[in-house]
């Protein structure tokens, strides 16, 4: 597995994004909340933290966390993911061969606070880190599933003279925090 | 005759070759893509595997188009998407028109789309008091200045950031001047992440339709594609009716072979695999989900066997990229939706060998295009192919506007040409004036300049062969 891991991290890290592994929920969740303050994460306008249901959050005492972090919402609509900072949520697979997250978004909330916020902080098990492509394409039905993303590093452009910029419509920032215990259930 | 409404590319090209900015911002930009395309692909051996199969792929699902499109229809219906079908450019347009008017839509964000290019959506829908606003940086740059793709994966490689930091500060309310990319960048994000939280509905393209889940793939890097599909109330899909494969299993090795060739990127930043609308419960994303499909000539190019082999293009830009004639004269120069190789053989085919003649014979036929298509296209054959059908009326040939291409200077050449080869004492009354003061003739003069001008008129010999032959004595001539 810890080969696979330094894979995804290497290709992952090679697209800008940003990857930090914990072993427990508990060593994950203590680096989101830090991360959030860190971040200027409040309850001022414009300063919240959207965060989309998952297994790593539904079990969490969720108004504990509001009181450490003010501004994180689990109620999650347009206006409020278009008025946050940080958006969180979890992926279901990642690809080691490219570095890529993988997301069944059927849910819109999910869409919308990786897309919306300009940092997307991205919660996945390590077991879920697969070789390719093709093993996710195995285990997905998107007859069954609305929308799947396949995100791989932060929102970029080379539109101008082809000089690379990151964060155009998306986030400008992609933070991948993996898990090592972290149940999921098969999207 | 038609010659006198072609649309004239050795004259849009010989402009271009005057702007040396314009050829700098192009060579630049093409040896990048050249280079980094690659690096991705360090073993020949893989590509050429690639390639063999993603013209399998391809080729297959076009063998089972009108199957595989059934199947598609029923599946994305089944899942909630409302299917139209279009034959003509202008049936698309109302078509879209008529989906905003009954939700009473005045805004449309869209992500990039050639199809609606095609279709010159946006001219369309703002006669119709309908504002369509491209969210592409670079389609987003061009519309700003009423300009139209240079390429069509990069549509504004023609500027470079000192023309676009000049048109940012005049265009955009409030902007300062600034020639860094990234500053540029972040105010076209501005205004764009209000359109989209305002737009009353969403366009994209498609890059691949899945028949098996009625599934639209959608490959970007920015994130307006996932925005224009899931923000906005509506989201309406353009797509040509070529763009369907068999399963989500064709999809990977074309996904993986479409983005190494077109921006040399393992993969892109995003790839959206988008069946269904809105679901129960749901608070935000799309509550309809409409595809049109477009015909626009394809069905005739379907028809024909060898010329079928253009559908199978993935829209790269590669053949582009590698063109000596496009990295020399941009995408403009073909005054055509589709620039560069692949819209030397699709543009003829869809508005008329005839009325684009000037597009078949703009290519030196290197072959270099044919070279790196990832679905093995093959673009010279073709561009010889058509090269007759625009001069000829071959039976059972369907290409649009056939013959249409022939000219009465050609024919008469040809007819002269004829007459002098069968009579053999005209042929000598010819041959010696040619030897003796076809020298004389300017290479500027009429009927020969076209020729001359790029090359070195040839020199007539001092005796022609039969005369030479006879002064020796040789018998029987």
């Amino acid at each position: 597995m810890n080969a696979v891991f330094e894979a995804f991290k290497t290709r992952a890290e090679a697209v800008s994004a940003e990857v930090h592994r914990f072993k427990t929920r508990e060593e994950g969740l203590t680096f989101i909340l830090g991360f959030l303050k860190d971040a200027g994460v409040s309850d001022a306008p414009e300063c919240g933290a959207v965060w989309a249901a998952g297994t790593f959050i539904d079990g969490a005492a969720k108004d504990d966390l509001k009181v450490k972090v003010p501004g994180i919402c689990f109620d999650i609509t347009q206006a409020a993911s278009a008025a946050s900072k940080v958006g969180i949520s979890q992926l279901d697979w990642a690809i080691s061969a490219t570095g890529t997250l993988v997301q069944d978004a059927s849910a819109v909330d999910k869409r919308l606070v990786s897309t919306l916020p300009p940092i997307h902080m991205a919660v996945i098990g390590t077991e879920r880190i697969l070789a390719d492509m093709g093993s996710v394409l195995e285990k997905l039905r998107p007859e069954q599933l609305n929308y799947i993303s396949f995100i791989t590093g932060p929102s970029r452009t080379a539109d101008i003279e082809r000089v690379l910029t990151i964060g155009v419509h998306g986030p400008e920032r992609l933070i991948i925090v993996v898990v090592d215990e972290l149940q999921q259930v098969t999207a | 005759m038609h010659a006198d409404t072609e649309i004239k590319f050795r004259d849009s090209a010989a402009k271009a070759l005057l702007d040396p900015q314009l050829r700098a911002n192009f060579r630049r930009a093409m040896d990048g893509l050249i280079f980094k395309r690659k690096a991705q692909f360090p073993n020949p051996r893989d590509l050429e595997d690639l390639r063999d199969l993603s013209t399998a792929i391809r080729s297959r699902s076009l063998l089972n188009l009108p199957a595989l499109l059934e199947q598609f229809e029923t599946q994305a219906t089944k899942n909630g998407i409302q299917v139209h079908w279009a034959e003509t450019c202008d049936q698309a347009n109302e078509l879209i028109l008529g989906i905003l008017r009954s939700k009473g839509a005045k805004t449309l964000v869209k992500g990039k789309s050639m199809v609606s290019e095609e279709m010159h959506l946006n001219a369309f829908l703002e006669e119709h008091g309908i504002e369509a606003l491209e969210s592409d940086l670079g389609e987003y740059i061009i519309q700003l200045d009423g300009e139209t793709p240079s390429h069509i994966i990069m549509p504004a490689i023609h500027k470079n950031k000192n023309q676009i930091a000049r048109q940012f500060s005049q265009k955009i309310k409030d902007a300062k001047y600034t020639e860094d990319v990234d500053e540029l960048t972040a105010m076209a994000r501005k205004v764009l992440r209000q359109k989209f939280l305002d737009a009353d509905a969403g366009l994209s393209g498609v890059n691949f339709a899945v028949a098996e889940t009625g599934t639209l793939c959608l490959v970007e890097n920015e994130g307006n594609g996932r925005m224009s599909t899931h923000v906005p109330p509506i989201h309406i899909a353009v797509m040509g009716l070529e763009k369907v494969v068999a399963t989500l299993e064709d999809v990977a090795p074309l996904y993986a072979i479409l983005t190494r060739s077109a921006t040399g990127q393992a993969v892109s930043t995003y790839f959206n695999l988008i069946t269904a609308p809105r679901g129960a419960g749901e608070k935000d994303g799309p509550q309809e989900m409409h595809l049109v499909i477009l015909d626009n000539g394809r069905s005739r190019i379907y028809a024909d066997p060898q010329l079928q082999a253009t559908l199978r293009c993935i829209r790269c830009g590669a053949c582009m990229n590698h063109c000596p004639v496009y990295t020399r004269v941009g995408g403009h120069a073909y005054e055509a939706v589709y620039p560069g190789p692949i819209g030397k053989i699709l543009t003829p085919q869809t508005e008329g060998v005839g009325v684009r003649h000037d597009l078949i014979h703009g290519s030196s036929l290197c072959g270099a295009c044919g070279e790196v298509c990832p679905v093995k296209i093959p673009i010279p054959e073709i561009l010889v192919r058509l090269r007759r059908e625009a001069t000829h009326e071959d039976v059972g040939s369907q290409v649009n506007g056939k013959g249409t291409g022939r000219t009465a200077t050609e024919d008469w050449a040809w007819r002269l040409w004829a007459l002098a080869n069968k009579r053999p004492a005209l042929y000598r009354v010819i041959t010696w004036f040619a030897t003796r003061f076809g020298n004389a003739l300017p290479a500027g003069a009429p009927l020969i300049k076209d020729w001359t001008r790029t090359r070195t008129k040839p020199v007539p010999a001092r005796r022609s062969l039969s005369e030479r032959v006879r002064a020796k004595g040789v018998p029987h001539v």
